[in-house]
C-alpha cells in the first residue's frame, strides 16, 4: 500500500519536472544570442583593476565584495560542521601512521613540488585562470595526502595557530578593504597603481584559508572514522 | 541548433534531474549527490551564457558567478554530509525519517 | 556609515570564534553597536532619503552597489533591536563552558549567531541581485548551523531538511539570476526596472526566483521544512529563525515584485500569491489549534502569519500607480511582518523559558505558571494580542491598514480570510494561555529561571503591542524612497 503511493507521487513529481523542463528549455533557447553581457565593461576598466585575466579582476576587484562574503561562508561552514560534532577544534581526530612505504616515499617527493605548484598558480591568477581557490585547492590536498601518510602533526597543530590560519583570508580582505577607506576610499576600492600588489596579498591570505577550511572540513567529517563493516545502506 | 542552445538545454536538464533527485530519493547521500548535479546545472548554465556566439570572448562576469557559486554549494554539501552522519550515528538511519518518529523512541 | 552595519557584525563573529572564551560579551557588545549604527543611520535616511554606496568603487553595471531606503531601515532596524534583545536573552540561556578547551553551546552559537546578522543586514542593504544569492547563502547556512544546535535527532533531520529546501530555493533563484543577466546584462535592482520587458526568458526569470524565495519564506504549500526546523532549536534560534530570517527571503521577493518588476506582473501571479496566504493562514493557523507542544504550536502560528503578508501582493498588483490603497496594502503588509517579529521573538522566548522552568513544552505542563512565572504569562498574553489582531496592538495596526487597501481596492473576496484568520489566532492563542491559570500539579517542581530571560521575553512582548502607537512614524519611513502617496488616516490609530 505504502509502495503503491510512492509509486504514484515518484510519477506525479516526474510529469510536474518534465513541464517544468520544458518550459525552461523554451525560455532558454528564446534569449538574445547576440549579447555580451559586460565583456566591454570589463575589457575598458581592465587596466585599473590591477590585474590582466578580466575573471581575477571581476573576482577579486569588480565584484570583490561577492568573493569577500564568499569567504565567509566557508568559515560557516566549517563551524557549522564543528557544531554538529560538538567540537571547537580539529584535536581529537583520529590517525594511524601509515606504513605504506610507497605512499610514503610518494608523499615526501610531492609535497613540496604541489607547494610549489600552488604558489605558481597563485601567482598566475593574474594572468591567466588561477588564483585563490586553485592555489587553496592543491594546499588542502597536500595536508589530506599527509594525513593519510599518518603525520599525526597535522591535526595536533596549536589551536591559535588553526583559527590564524582559517580566519586570514576573511579577515586579510576585510582589513585591505577597510585599509583604503582611511585614505577616503570607499570599502573594497582600491587605487589602480597598488590594486595589483594588493589582490596578490588578499589572495595568498584567501589560498591559505581556503586550503586550511578544505582540509579541516576533510579531518572534521573524519572524526569518528567509519569501519568497513559499519553499514551505511537505509 | 547552436553550440549555446545545447550547452543551454543540457543544463536545463541536468537542473531538473537534480531536483527530482533531492525530492524522490530517500537515501541522504543520494540527496546530497542530486543537490551537487541541480547545483551543476545552474552552474552549466552560466557558463553558456557566456559565450553565445563564436565571435566574442567569453564574458567573464558568469565566470566569476560560477566560482563564488561552487564555493557556496561546496561549503552547504559538506553541511550536509556533516549533518548525514551524524543523524546516521543518532538514528541508524540514512533517510529524513518524519522527527516525530524519532521523538517517540526516547 | 552604512558600510558597518555589515563589517561590524561580521568582525564580531570573527572575534567570537578567535576569543571563544569572550563570546557572550563580544556578541551582546556587537549586536548592540549595530543597533545603535542601525538607529544613526535610519535617521540619516528619515532626513536625507534613500542613500547609495558603490562597494569597491564601481559603478553600475560593473561594480556591486548598496541601496538603501525606508524599508531597508526598517528592515535594519528589527534585525538590529531583535538581535540585542537575542543576544541578552542568549546568554543566559547556553550556560557558559564548564571546562577549559571543551566544547559548549557558546562556542557555536555566537559566531553563527553574529555571521547570521551581518548576512541579515547585507542582504538588506544589497542592490544587486546575485550579490543578494550570496547574502542569502549566508543567511541560510548560519541558520541551519544554529538550527542544529540542539544536537538530537529531531533537531539534526529538520536542519537537514531546511538545507535541502534551502538549497532547493537558492538554485532556482540562482537560474533567474542567471537568466536575467542573460537578456539584460544588469544585476542590480533599479538598473533591471528600466529595462525589463516580460518575454519568455523574463517570466521564466522571475517566476523561479519568486518560487525559491517563497520556498525559504515558507508560504504555504513550501512550509514543510518550518514547524520541524523552527521548534527543534533552542528558544533563541527558533525566535531569530522565526522573527528575522523569514523576512530576508520576504524582503527581496518585495524589492522584486514592487520595485524591479512593479507595473509588468500579470493580474493573476497577484491572486495566486494571495490565494496561497490565504491557505497558509488557514492552515497554519488550523495546525497550530492542534499542537500539543508550545514550541510546534507557535511554528504552526508562523506558517499562518507568513500568509498576512502575502495579502498585500493581490492587491499592489492591481495597481497601476502607487495610488492610496498600494499604500494601504504596503504599511500594513510590512506593519505585519514588523509587529509579527516582535511577538513571534516574545513567544519563542517565553516558550524557552518555560522549558527551564519545567522541562518540558508540552502546553499541559504551563499549569499554574501565572503564579509562578507571571512575567512570562503576560508576556504571551501581550504577544498573542498582537497576534491576533486586538487594539491597540502592532497587529491590529497591520490588520486594519489591511482591511482599508482590501476595500479600498474591491477585492472584497479576502475579507473573509483576515476576519478567520483572526479567529483561529484568538483560539490558538487561548489554547496556549488556558492552562496557564489552573492550579499547579502537587508533584511539579518549577526551577528557577534567569529574571534576564523573562524580562526580555516581556519587552519584546511590549514592543509588539507600543509599536501601534508610533505607527504614523513607522509608516512614514516605510514609504520612504518607494514613492507612495502619505497614509493621512493615521493620527491615533490605537486609541
Amino acid at each position: 500500500m505504502e509502495e503503491q503511493g510512492r509509486v504514484i507521487s515518484i510519477v506525479l513529481v516526474t510529469l510536474v519536472i518534465s513541464l517544468l523542463a520544458g518550459v525552461m528549455i523554451r525560455g532558454v533557447v528564446s534569449l538574445p544570442t547576440d549579447a555580451t553581457g559586460l565583456t566591454q565593461q570589463v575589457d575598458s576598466n581592465l587596466e585599473r583593476s590591477g590585474v590582466e585575466n578580466p575573471v581575477t579582476a571581476v573576482l577579486l576587484n569588480f565584484r570583490g565584495y561577492d568573493t569577500w562574503l564568499e569567504l565567509g561562508v566557508l568559515l560557516l561552514a566549517v563551524w557549522g560542521v564543528l557544531g554538529v560534532h560538538r567540537a571547537s577544534n580539529l584535536s581529537n581526530v583520529e590517525q594511524t601512521p601509515s606504513t605504506n612505504h610507497s605512499l610514503l616515499w610518494l608523499v615526501r617527493w610531492l609535497t613540496p613540488a604541489m607547494v610549489l605548484v600552488a604558489g605558481y598558480l597563485l601567482w598566475l591568477g593574474k594572468f591567466a585562470a588561477g588564483g585563490a581557490f586553485q592555489s587553496g585547492v592543491l594546499l588542502a590536498v597536500v595536508a589530506v595526502l599527509l594525513w593519510f601518510a599518518g603525520f599525526r602533526s597535522l591535526t595536533g597543530i596549536s589551536p591559535i595557530l588553526w583559527k590564524a590560519t582559517l580566519l586570514v583570508g576573511f579577515v586579510g580582505f576585510a582589513l585591505a578593504g577597510s585599509l583604503f577607506m582611511l585614505l577616503g576610499r570607499r570599502f573594497l576600492e582600491f587605487s589602480p597603481d597598488t590594486a595589483g600588489t594588493v589582490i596578490l596579498w588578499v589572495e595568498a591570505a584567501a589560498a591559505i584559508s581556503i586550503g586550511a577550511t578544505f582540509a579541516g572540513l576533510f579531518f572534521g567529517l573524519q572524526r569518528e572514522r567509519y569501519t568497513d563493516e559499519e553499514d551505511f545502506s537505509p | 541548433m547552436s553550440q549555446y542552445q545545447l550547452y543551454a538545454v543540457g543544463a536545463v536538464l541536468l537542473f531538473c534531474i537534480g531536483l527530482q533527485g533531492i525530492i524522490v530519493c530517500r537515501h541522504l547521500l543520494k540527496k546530497v549527490m542530486a543537490a551537487n548535479i541541480m547545483g551543476g546545472g545552474a552552474f552549466l548554465f552560466l557558463i553558456s551564457i557566456a559565450r553565445r556566439n563564436t565571435i566574442e570572448t567569453a564574458d567573464p562576469v558568469p565566470h566569476a558567478m560560477v566560482l563564488t557559486g561552487i564555493v557556496i554549494a561546496l561549503s552547504a554539501s559538506v553541511l550536509a554530509l556533516a549533518l548525514t552522519r551524524q543523524i546516521h550515528k543518532t538514528t541508524g538511519h540514512t533517510t529524513l525519517e518524519d522527527p516525530t518518529n524519532n521523538r517517540v523512541e526516547k | 556609515m552604512i558600510i558597518w552595519l555589515v563589517l561590524l557584525p561580521f568582525a564580531g563573529g570573527v572575534l567570537a570564534f578567535a576569543l571563544a572564551r569572550w563570546g557572550r560579551v563580544i556578541g551582546l557588545l556587537t549586536t548592540a553597536g549595530t543597533f545603535a549604527v542601525g538607529l544613526i543611520f535610519s535617521a540619516q535616511i528619515w532626513q536625507n532619503g534613500p542613500q547609495r554606496y558603490l562597494v569597491g568603487g564601481w559603478s553600475v553595471p560593473l561594480g556591486i552597489n548598496f541601496f538603501a531606503d525606508g524599508l531597508s531601515a526598517v528592515m535594519l532596524l528589527i534585525t538590529g533591536g531583535i538581535g540585542t534583545i537575542i543576544s541578552l536573552y542568549s546568554i543566559s540561556y547556553f550556560a557558559p563552558t564548564a571546562r577549559k578547551g571543551e566544547w559548549s553551546e557558546n562556542d557555536t552559537f555566537w559566531p553563527l549567531w553574529l555571521f547570521l546578522v551581518g548576512g541579515l543586514n547585507a542582504l538588506f542593504l544589497s542592490a544587486d541581485v546575485f550579490n543578494v544569492y550570496v547574502t542569502l547563502e549566508v543567511v541560510t547556512l548560519a541558520a541551519i548551523g544554529l538550527a542544529a544546535l540542539a544536537g538530537n535527532a529531531a533537531a539534526l533531520t529538520a536542519s537537514l531538511r531546511y538545507l535541502f529546501a534551502a538549497l532547493i530555493g537558492s538554485m532556482a533563484y540562482l537560474m533567474g539570476v542567471a537568466l536575467l543577466y542573460a537578456s539584460y546584462g544588469l544585476l542590480d535592482f533599479q538598473a533591471l526596472q528600466q529595462v525589463v520587458q516580460t518575454d519568455a526568458p523574463t517570466v521564466l526569470a522571475l517566476s523561479l526566483m519568486t518560487v525559491g524565495l517563497l520556498l525559504k519564506t515558507a508560504l504555504f504549500p513550501l512550509h514543510f521544512w518550518l514547524p520541524p526546523a523552527h521548534s527543534t532549536a533552542p528558544a533563541p534560534v527558533s525566535a531569530a529563525l522565526s522573527g528575522l530570517v523569514v523576512k530576508g527571503s520576504f524582503y527581496i521577493t518585495l524589492r522584486l515584485w514592487f520595485e524591479t518588476f512593479y507595473g509588468q506582473i500579470h493580474f493573476s501571479a497577484g491572486q495566486l500569491l494571495g490565494a496561497l496566504g490565504t491557505a497558509a493562514i488557514l492552515w497554519g493557523s488550523f495546525q497550530a489549534v492542534r499542537q500539543k507542544r508550545l514550541k510546534l504550536l507557535i511554528a504552526y502560528s508562523t506558517v499562518g502569519q507568513i500568509g498576512y503578508l502575502f495579502l498585500l501582493f493581490p492587491i499592489i498588483t492591481a495597481t497601476t500607480s502607487r495610488d492610496v490603497v498600494a499604500a494601504w496594502a504596503w504599511s500594513g503588509g510590512l506593519f505585519q511582518a514588523i509587529s509579527h517579529a516582535l511577538a513571534k521573538t516574545s513567544m519563542f522566548l517565553s516558550a524557552g523559558v518555560l522549558l527551564k522552568a519545567v522541562g518540558t513544552d508540552e502546553i499541559k505542563s504551563m499549569r499554574g505558571i501565572a503564579g509562578h512565572l507571571p512575567l512570562t504569562t503576560f508576556a504571551l498574553a501581550l504577544a498573542g494580542i498582537s497576534l491576533i489582531g486586538l487594539p491597540p496592538s502592532g497587529g491590529f495596526v497591520a490588520k486594519w491598514l489591511m482591511m482599508k487597501a482590501i476595500i479600498g481596492s474591491g477585492q472584497w473576496w479576502w475579507i473573509p480570510v483576515v476576519t478567520l484568520g483572526g479567529l483561529l489566532t484568538a483560539g490558538y492563542v487561548f489554547l496556549m494561555l488556558r492552562y496557564t491559570f489552573l492550579p499547579q500539579e502537587a508533584n511539579h517542581p518549577f526551577k528557577p529561571v534567569s529574571p534576564v530571560m523573562q524580562g526580555t521575553a516581556f519587552a519584546l512582548a511590549v514592543g509588539a503591542v507600543v509599536i501601534g502607537f508610533r505607527a504614523k512614524e513607522l509608516i512614514t519611513l516605510l514609504n520612504i524612497g518607494m514613492g507612495f502617496p502619505e497614509v493621512p488616516v493615521l493620527e491615533n490609530p490605537g486609541l
